[in-house]
């Protein structure tokens, strides 16, 4: 290299040739490890069942997604602390790697760029970079050495990458400030941090000879421990990196509460059975998800079967089926991931949403649980579920001759067999035996009547949508009720679906379509509602003087996205005050009764709905509205823990009929 | 030669529905006789029969052809006969019979079954031998049988048509029918009892009802007990001019007994006491009830090869472990 230019440095001057080719080699050696162990991890994720297939968009669309999420880390900064800390780990770290391949280029390939402006740009922004990288790295140090974030996963590994690249980085400035301490060049103050070492080293008497050696010691240390660092990068949560960016560029583009498609037919042919028991019997999508995994702990963070005390860690099943793969492939994966764990879950997909690589966390739970149910060993309460949703078509084992016993007294229009329906209005199964759904159901059919809409019911031909199956693993029983009732609203020529309950509005949104061709729009009750309110047909001109705050059913907020109806039909109530919880919206807390924990309930600390109403009760409401019949009766049961002055639980439904005057 | 299956399971559906006890009975089967367990249908319902093969269940066979140790039966299995119908079963395959059924354990000696006596009594018995074993709806349920695998089991073809009669030969019941079909509800002893019309305290119309002094009353219950096999029946007829050369020819000895579907030579049952209006008169025989003979009553039945050779006799005779009270 030319070293007339005066604006420059000598790179690898003061490395013995024997170093250099040392170190040369160790690199590639490393890289290479790193890469044939990629390969091969990635060859076990292929080992795995085929994946569903995905609404995800073109290669392309998968990249531009990566990018922009890497670009403004949106995940990320829900928790603004880490999120703050990653911005600067990782464009810190990126802009050394550009620096470095800087270096490279113009050490060992004929290009000569590395002198004058561009130098002095690029010493400035290097450094700016490497302050960057050790600010983000030690905010982390500070979370997991001083801070008291119960989510961080606290174990010697973790902590020892991390000091790994802090060493790095600490290193790296070393070098340059003993490289600059050698003769301190006036155009050196441009690279900011190593100038000021440099003037330091100089302070206490290391120049000339003394810094060449310090710049030779710490050059050896520092490559070294980036060849640790390339060796390592497959293992530990390195490998996020990798597969972070993999998995976020094939995430699913499904709303958040719908399951993948199974095909039963496909796996039978294949001579598969639904679920999984051991690692390879799940896709491959979820091992390498399993592999993505940074162990930030969020999904602990918000889930509220942790919340609650139970047994479910969600990092922990995803951290579970990464340990199996390290395993023999017949390892039972109950053996690491037990049973309770497994029913505790709700299946609100909290830990779907605060996740930052994408990981689908309860698709894997609900996977395992398919695959307790196939071998047999569920619990009473599941067993007794399944059989009362096959034999009498609903899940609360009431005969299904009385699914219409909540419409006494009510004129409620029941269509005859091949009726044509326009509207259907599906009452589901809360809303037909559950006290706390049927005065929903009564109120819908009110306003319904009130409005003059011409609407139909099914009557005792309805038949459980499937979802609780679903969620429990069933996935047979499911499909068979799906399908039944697919073929009963085609032979009614149904164009549109209205309903009360969103884990009924998720199956025919989104489930449904899984199975079949279906042809009808699917309309929840606060959607319905709000657009009678927009179109004038609901006047609303009692005054509601309450207090609300209203509490976003999982599969209807964070699920479907839809939380502004609700608040819309709320702000058209006269008189009435809204608050909000502090998690709200699709950060809304479960109620505890999704997945089938309405039934199975595995005992925890505390209890979910207690959480939450306790979480109502402190926004100073006087009423918590909701939009789901098992809502209302969780927090109902709920606010019954509740110390304070009483809190009432209604339905939105129920405050229309209140403020129409019906 | 197929090997004789262990167990096996007689299901049915009632109005379309499988019973909880024939689910048990399938898990029962199922998991204490591993893959050795066949599947019977009376009715040949596929719904029936796809839930018990998708449990595990080796092969469905008519139950004519069926030829195992044990039968787990659950109230869909026993259909509309109930009782009656395992009654048969056991008398036709010379099983003990056990009603009631909460859990059954595979042994060395047999099967261990705990039985349900009512008002949460609980009783657990050892059979050896040949057993129809009738399961409760309260069994628990120890499996279950996804839609998945009940989907992918395909029942094979049942030779024996469905809804015909069954028909295993010359059997004559040792209960009256009148009281079984009526009253399958209530513990296992509550329907013996009835059965033998000793519930009520003696029916006007109950001919099974003996109404004399104390001797002949202990003569019976003597015979009573030696006819199940409580007491050698040595010891029972011992001055009784009965000519016993047809049990000479019983050699079995239990509970290695050819238990083979066409043969009742050795079935016994009491024969109906009528009044003198009608019907066969019968006489108790003339056994006198000693002190002595009490004593060797009370000391219990003399092991066989001592003496005369044991009878064959069915049912088999159950010995119980222990009797454990509950509530």
């Amino acid at each position: 290299m030319p070293v007339n230019e005066p604006v420059t440095r000598e790179i690898m001057g003061n490395v013995p040739m024997w170093l250099a080719v040392a170190f040369y080699m160790a690199a590639l050696a490393a890289c290479g490890w790193a890469l044939l162990a990629l390969v091969r991890r990635f060859r076990q994720h292929r080992r795995g069942r085929r994946a569903a297939p995905r609404e995800s968009s073109s290669w392309v669309g998968s990249v531009a997604a990566v990018l922009g999420y890497l670009t403004f880390h949106r995940q990320l900064l829900r928790d603004r602390f880490a999120g703050v800390a990653h911005i600067l780990l990782f464009y810190g770290f990126v802009v050394l790697f550009i620096g470095t391949c800087l270096v490279f280029l113009e050490h060992d390939t004929p290009l000569h760029f590395f002198y004058g402006r561009f130098y002095l740009v690029a010493s400035l922004v290097i450094d700016l970079g490497g302050l960057a990288f050790l600010a983000g790295l030690s905010m982390f140090l500070y979370r997991r050495l001083f801070g008291n974030s119960r989510r961080i996963l606290r174990r010697a590994y973790v902590a020892a990458l991390l000091w790994l690249l802090l060493a790095i980085g600490l290193t790296g400035f070393v070098l340059e400030g003993a490289r600059i301490a050698v003769d301190r060049p006036d155009f050196e103050r441009w690279s900011v941090a190593g100038y000021a070492i440099g003037l330091g080293l100089n302070g206490i008497g290391i120049e000339g000879d003394a810094a060449l050696r310090l710049h030779r010691f710490s050059w050896t240390v520092h490559a070294i421990l980036c060849v640790v660092f390339f060796a390592l990068l497959p293992w530990g949560f390195f490998s996020h990196m990798v597969y972070g960016a993999v998995s976020w560029a094939l995430r699913t583009r499904r709303s958040r509460s719908t399951l993948r498609p199974v095909d039963l037919q496909a796996q039978a042919r294949a001579k598969q059975v639904p679920g999984a028991s051991t690692w390879p019997q799940l896709s491959w999508i979820d091992l390498l998800q399993a592999d993505a995994c940074t162990t930030c702990g969020r999904c602990n963070e918000v889930c509220p079967a942790h919340a609650a005390g139970k047994p479910l860690h969600p990092r922990d099943v995803v951290l579970g089926v990464r340990e199996a793969m390290d395993s023999s492939d017949t390892l039972d994966l109950q053996s690491l991931i037990d049973a309770d764990v497994l029913w505790s879950c709700t299946t609100c997909g909290a830990c779907n949403e605060a996740c930052p690589v994408g990981i689908e966390v309860y698709d894997k739970i609900v996977e395992l649980r398919r695959g307790t149910v196939e071998a047999g060993v569920v619990p009473t309460a599941a067993s007794d579920c399944f059989e009362s949703s096959a034999e009498e078509f609903n899940p609360f084992r009431k005969p299904n001759a009385d699914r219409m016993s909540w419409a006494a007294g009510l004129n409620v229009p029941v269509a005859a067999e091949g009726m044509p329906i326009e509207l259907l209005y599906w009452v589901g199964c809360a809303g037909s035996f559950d006290p706390d759904g049927c005065s929903v159901s009564r109120s819908m059919v009110k306003i319904l009547n009130h409005l003059g809409t011409s609407y139909r019911v099914l009557g005792t031909r309805e038949r459980c949508t499937g979802d609780p199956a679903r969620r429990m693993g069933e996935e047979g029983l499911f499909q068979e009720l799906a399908r039944a009732n697919i073929v009963t609203l085609k032979n009614h020529g149904v164009q549109r679906v209205l309903t009360h309950c969103p884990h009924c509005f998720n199956s025919f949104r989104n489930e449904y379509p899984q199975l079949d061709d279906v042809a009808f729009e699917v309309e929840h009750h606060t959607q319905f509602l709000a657009r009678m309110i927009a179109e004038g047909k609901l006047k609303a001109g009692n005054g509601v003087e309450q207090k609300v705050t209203f509490h976003d059913p999982c599969y209807l907020g964070r699920g479907n996205g839809e939380t502004q109806a609700p608040r819309r039909v709320l702000s058209s109530l006269p008189q009435l005050t809204q608050v909000e919880m502090p998690r709200h919206g699709r950060e809304s807390f479960c109620c505890g009764a999704g997945g089938g924990s309405l039934w199975l309930d595995v005992r925890g600390e505390d209890r979910v709905e207690n959480i939450r109403a306790r979480e109502a009760a402190d926004t100073g409401a006087d009423t918590i509205v909701t939009g789901c019949p098992f809502c209302k009766g969780m927090l109902a049961a709920g606010r019954e823990s509740l110390d304070g002055p009483e809190i009432d639980v209604r339905d939105l439904a129920e405050l229309v009929v209140q403020a129409e005057g019906l | 030669m197929p090997p004789t299956p262990k167990a096996a399971v007689i299901i049915g559906c009632i109005d379309g529905i499988l019973p909880a006890s024939d689910r048990a009975a399938t898990a029962l089967a199922v998991t204490q006789f591993g893959d050795v367990v066949v599947l019977c249908s009376p009715r040949g319902e596929e719904a029936a029969l796809r839930y018990g093969l998708g449990a595990g269940a080796r092969d469905v066979v008519p139950i004519e052809e069926c030829n195992a140790l044990v039968y787990l039966v659950g109230r869909g299995g026993a259909g509309v006969d109930g009782d009656l119908m395992v009654a048969q079963l056991a008398t036709a395959r010379h099983a003990a019979l056990v009603l009631d059924v909460l859990d059954v354990e595979a042994c060395a000696d047999g099967v261990r079954v705990r039985r349900d006596l009512g008002r949460g009594a609980r009783e657990e018995l050892t059979v050896t031998g040949p057993a129809v074993l009738m399961v409760a709806d309260d069994a628990p349920q120890r499996m279950y049988v996804s839609r998945f695998r009940q989907m992918m089991a395909a029942p094979p073809p049942v030779e024996a048509a469905a809804n015909q009669p069954i028909s295993w030969g010359p059997v004559r019941l040792r209960a009256k029918t009148a009281d079984l079909t009526g009253r399958t509800a209530g513990a296992a002893r509550d329907r013996m009892f009835a059965a033998f019309g000793l519930n009520d305290g003696g029916a006007a119309t109950d001919a099974h009802i003996i109404t004399a002094d104390a001797e002949v009353c202990a003569e019976h219950l003597v015979r009573y007990l030696a006819h199940h096999g409580f007491v050698d029946r040595h010891f029972a007829a011992a001055d009784a001019p009965v000519d016993r050369s047809e049990h000479r020819q019983a050699s079995a000895v239990m509970p290695n007994v050819d238990h083979t579907l066409s043969d009742s030579s050795h079935v016994r049952s009491p024969r109906a006491v009528q009044g003198p209006a009608g019907g066969r008169h019968r006489r108790p025989r003339p056994y006198r009830l000693t002190v002595g003979r009490l004593g060797k009553l009370l000391r219990g039945p003399r092991p066989p090869g001592l003496a005369q050779p044991p009878r064959v006799r069915g049912p088999f005779p159950v010995s119980t472990m222990k009797v454990s009270t509950h509530g």
